[in-house]
């Protein structure tokens, strides 16, 4: 009797981690490759890693996927609003167009519903969005003085070196094939795969979550299928105190990655009290970051801040507020600004000129200084 | 006291086994052809694709788990099953692999949830942290891929790996 069953061994799936249903089922043979990518496993994956039920991401994606369709219409209804002169029959013609389009997108979107590998491919699809940091950072600055450092400390623009830290792989990889240029325009080759093209918003929100991601991580590595952060609601938001919090809501990593490349999903996110006066804030690593440890003696947090941990051991980044995330050198203090300035980089940008951000970076494994001036 | 109403269940190699009506009604299967059937007359259930021995554990699950019920198992399970499951049931799985394939599909055929349940979490924990070859020599599958696809299929992966 053997195990290859199209009832019984999804079901024996669903109680494997990701990387065991992909890196070793699916290598077992044929059928067990077809069987590893059906809806019935990665309908309840895609739930359990994106939190599909709270925030419905797949109207997010599947919005977003549709964009070059959308602005089609969008140019469509701009053409009709500027010809006032045309006639209510060419008008019909429109609607009814428009109509079919519509009809046709419904029916579409019914299809790919059906498809057996529906679910596999939208969390793939979801996860190769994210980026990827594996590096321990004392190698990234090992990496950014052996290979590229003339080049990298050249490179002032924020954006830029974010996307240089989340791709130290690609960077790798292209120096192991003799190429040691740095990727000098904006298309993200994520996991040496096909280049994704982004439109102007996801991009801008990509480098927002690099950002926010080696704020909360400090350098640490991300695990996407296993952690977890603590989104909370503060009433005030210079008030670290721990009854300050209103609620909290435990999140997914790749759900709260989702957030903010897709933020008008923030609405859904099943907090109390989600008032303008009130503040969101996240903090990382929650099983290693048990809420009961949070109400520590302050010497203890005081330890961490001399011991050069930024932040996240003990409190929560004000999640809007982490792109202008910056420490003043020798002030213990921690400033938030309200502009893209943040940089946790490892190099010292001597050839910036008066227009660009001054970047001026030491670390070592056990303190690290930061200090920006303003980004024009 | 009222006598306990039964139902005689047969195998695939013709063995009966009498059977709690109540205890029996665990199974979606069992459940719906009683329910088209007289309920005055003691039924004799064929059960052709089921042989006695995995037959006999099903109806051993299905009388403790009758007055216990099952504990939902965790997805996916992030130790051993046998963190998560009772004293009971890790009893109940000490069993050959041949049997354990044997109920899962005895299980499937029944439709009893919890025990499909049971007997598939215990398959994903013997095959957690194995590698596919491990798993192809534990159940005796052939590897039908040509090397070609081998290294296409592992390097469509690599989105995986680094995640």
């Amino acid at each position: 009797m053997t195990l290859t069953n199209a009832d019984t061994l999804p079901i024996v799936m669903t109680f494997l981690d990701v990387k065991s249903v992909i890196l070793s089922c699916s290598l077992v043979s044929r059928e067990w490759n077809h069987l590893t990518r059906l809806n019935s496993i990665w309908k309840l994956k895609y739930e359990q890693i994106f939190m599909e039920s709270v925030f419905n991401w797949t109207k997010h994606v599947t919005n977003s996927s549709n964009d070059d369709d959308d602005s089609d219409s969008d140019s469509d209804s701009k053409d009709e609003s500027s010809d006032n002169s045309s006639s209510s029959e060419s008008e019909g013609r429109k609607r009814k167009k428009r109509k079919k389009i519509k009809k046709s997108k419904k029916q579409k979107t019914r299809k790919s519903n059906q498809e057996d590998y529906y679910w596999f491919n939208l969390f793939k699809k979801c996860i190769l969005l994210f980026p990827i940091l594996d590096i321990e950072y004392e190698n990234v600055e090992l990496l950014a003085n052996q290979l590229d450092y003339n080049e990298i400390k050249k490179i002032t623009n924020v954006q830029q070196l974010h996307e240089i830290i989340y791709h130290l792989k690609e960077t790798i990889r292209n120096q192991e094939n003799g190429q040691s240029q740095l990727t000098s325009d904006y298309q993200y080759k994520f996991h040496n795969s096909k280049a994704l093209t982004l439109n102007k918003e996801m991009k801008a929100n990509l480098m927002q979550l690099a950002t926010i991601l080696t704020v909360l991580y400090d350098g640490q590595s991300i695990f996407y299928f296993t952690d977890n952060v603590l989104i909370r609601v503060k009433k005030e938001m210079w008030q670290w105190a721990h009854e300050d919090e209103i609620d909290c809501f435990e999140c997914t990593l790749p759900a709260f990655c989702m957030l903010v490349l897709y933020p008008k999903a923030e609405e859904n996110i099943p907090l109390k009290k989600m008032k303008k006066k009130y503040h969101l804030m996240v903090s990382p690593s929650i099983e290693n970051h048990k809420r009961e440890e949070e109400s520590d003696s302050e010497s203890d947090n005081d330890d961490e801040k001399e011991g050069g941990r930024v932040l996240n051991t003990t409190n929560s980044c004000f999640w809007l507020d982490m792109m202008g995330y910056s420490e003043p050198e020798g002030k213990n203090d921690i400033c938030f600004c309200n502009y893209f300035d943040w940089c946790p980089n490892f190099i010292s940008s001597e050839n910036s000129t008066n227009n660009s951000p001054t970047i001026n970076t030491s670390m070592n494994t056990k303190k690290r200084t930061i200090q920006i001036s303003k980004y024009e | 006291m009222s006598e306990t109403k039964q139902v005689e269940l047969t195998s695939k190699d013709k063995v009966s086994f009498k059977v709690d009506r109540d205890v029996i009604l665990m199974s979606g299967l069992v459940k719906d052809m009683l329910e088209e059937g007289d309920e005055d007359e003691t039924p004799i259930i064929p059960i052709p694709n089921v042989d006695s021995k995995p037959l006999q554990k099903v109806i051993e699950y299905c009388q403790y788990h009758h007055k216990e019920p099952a504990q939902e198992i965790e997805k996916p399970l992030k130790g051993k099953i046998e963190d998560v499951i009772c004293d009971w049931d890790k009893k109940f799985l000490e069993i050959d692999q041949s049997l354990l394939i044997e109920l899962i599909m005895a299980a499937n055929y029944l439709n009893i949830k919890d025990l499909l349940d049971l007997t598939c979490a215990k398959v994903a924990s013997m095959i957690k942290g194995k590698s596919p070859e491990q798993i192809r020599e534990m159940f005796g599958i052939e590897n039908d891929f040509t090397p070609e696809e081998e290294a296409k299929i592992r390097e469509e992966n690599k989105w995986c790996e680094e995640a």
